[in-house]
């Protein structure tokens, strides 16, 4: 009891938050210079070619470099982002992002990017195309087919209701025909009650 | 004696059809999910040119590139001092790096660490005695990502020509059991690149 209770609190402790990584994977690597940072890999150009747009830098890469690390899958976590993750595998990937954004790649040839090593897995939101059209297209569908079983529904009562209430049903007449009957055979005794009740008897 | 039939449920078959149309797509996307390893998130390397890499050796001595390594099959070995199973996984490639240095060149890529952790790691691995391949220090981890690294240990086998063909995902553990040896997969693994 005693171990399970240090081992939770060690883990508590050790760990920023549930679910994300624990403080003792970050930094574990070699600290890199703001240079090395910047500088892309040899491999770069080999997978999307050089770079087509203008080098950006400032306020706009900022931008660009988040907006970009929220798209791409922190590949060490659990369902978390680059953007939201505070892994360094993840603090890595954002810098290479930048670097790239920086030296002009667009945002398609930066996804291109990571997808050649990580696969289609790396995109936060897979691409809508082939087999991967059904998760979009299945829950709209859906979604159409119910608002319309709705809309027929509303309409069929809608018909129904004037003057036909529910005994345009088998099921409504029963119900009708049920109650007068008891309403003649308690019809009497209910008429007793109500002269007791109001004669002060009782 | 009469018997009150209650009357039988209607079934919309058309609607049943749109029904099971929708949910069954949807089912088997979620079936097939309990039957993938979450881990397993293939090779798309495999059959393309490895990466090219400069790295700093962490004996000191230079940069290795890949390009140097080419001309014969080379096994490139991503891990860490802080990786649990990589110190069961080292003496599988210190002894397969000994036993077929002449035909293959193994190549240790550190992830996530720093220099001084690694050679004093290594100095207690061997047991003093140098390392049969060099380790490689990859700054800032553009070479991990390169090849897809997601975890370690991770090992990239490139055949002659520089074409990735294998990736194997985990360690190589020594087994009693021939199924499960690492050993013996990684000496299958290399036969079939000589």
């Amino acid at each position: 009891m005693r171990i399970t209770a240090a081992l939770l609190l060690t883990m508590m402790a050790t760990t920023s938050a549930w679910g994300q990584s624990p403080r003792w994977a970050n930094d574990r690597g070699e600290d890199a210079s703001a240079e090395q940072l910047l500088t892309l890999g040899e491999d770069v150009i080999d997978t999307i070619g050089p770079a087509t747009g203008p080098p950006l830098q400032g306020p706009a890469l900022a931008a660009r470099t988040e907006a970009l690390a929220s798209e791409i899958r922190c590949p060490v976590c659990q369902g978390q982002s680059v953007q939201a993750s505070t892994a360094e595998a993840a603090r890595n990937m954002k810098a290479q992002i930048e670097a790239l954004v920086a030296a002009g790649y667009s945002d398609e040839e930066v996804l291109r990017y990571f997808e050649a090593s990580y696969g289609e897995f790396i995109r936060m939101m897979p691409r809508a195309e082939g087999f991967n059209l059904l998760v979009w297209i299945i829950p709209a569908l859906a979604l159409l087919l119910g608002a319309l079983a709705t809309w027929r529904t509303i309409r069929r009562l809608g018909v129904e209701q004037p003057g036909q209430g529910s005994q345009s049903t088998p099921k409504g007449q029963l119900k009708a025909a049920s109650l007068s009957t008891e309403e003649k055979e308690l019809g009497p005794w209910i008429e007793q009650i109500r002269t007791e009740l109001e004669s002060g008897h009782g | 004696m009469n018997v009150a039939q209650t009357p039988k449920p209607a079934i919309s078959w058309p609607a049943l059809l749109v029904g099971l149309g929708l949910t069954l797509p949807l089912l088997g996307i979620l079936l097939s999910g309990l039957f993938h390893d979450p881990h397993d998130l293939g090779n798309p390397l495999e059959d393309e040119t490895a990466p090219r890499f400069t790295l700093p050796r962490l004996d000191g001595q230079g940069t290795l590139s890949l390009e140097q390594l080419r001309g014969k099959p080379t096994i490139i070995n991503f891990w860490a001092t802080w990786c649990q199973s990589c110190p069961l996984e080292h003496p599988v490639l210190e002894q397969a790096a000994r036993e077929f240095g002449d035909q293959v060149q193994f190549v240790g890529i550190a992830y996530e660490d720093k220099s001084e952790r690694l050679s004093a790691w290594l100095q207690r691995a061997n047991r003093g005695r140098p390392s049969a391949y060099p380790t490689l220090i990859d700054v800032g981890g553009k070479v991990a990502v390169a090849y897809g690294v997601y975890g370690v240990p991770e090992t990239y086998f490139v055949d002659a020509q520089g074409t990735v063909k294998h990736k194997k995902t985990g360690p190589f553990l020594p087994s009693a059991d021939p199924t499960a040896d690492g050993r013996l997969e990684l000496r299958r693994i290399l036969g079939e690149m000589l």
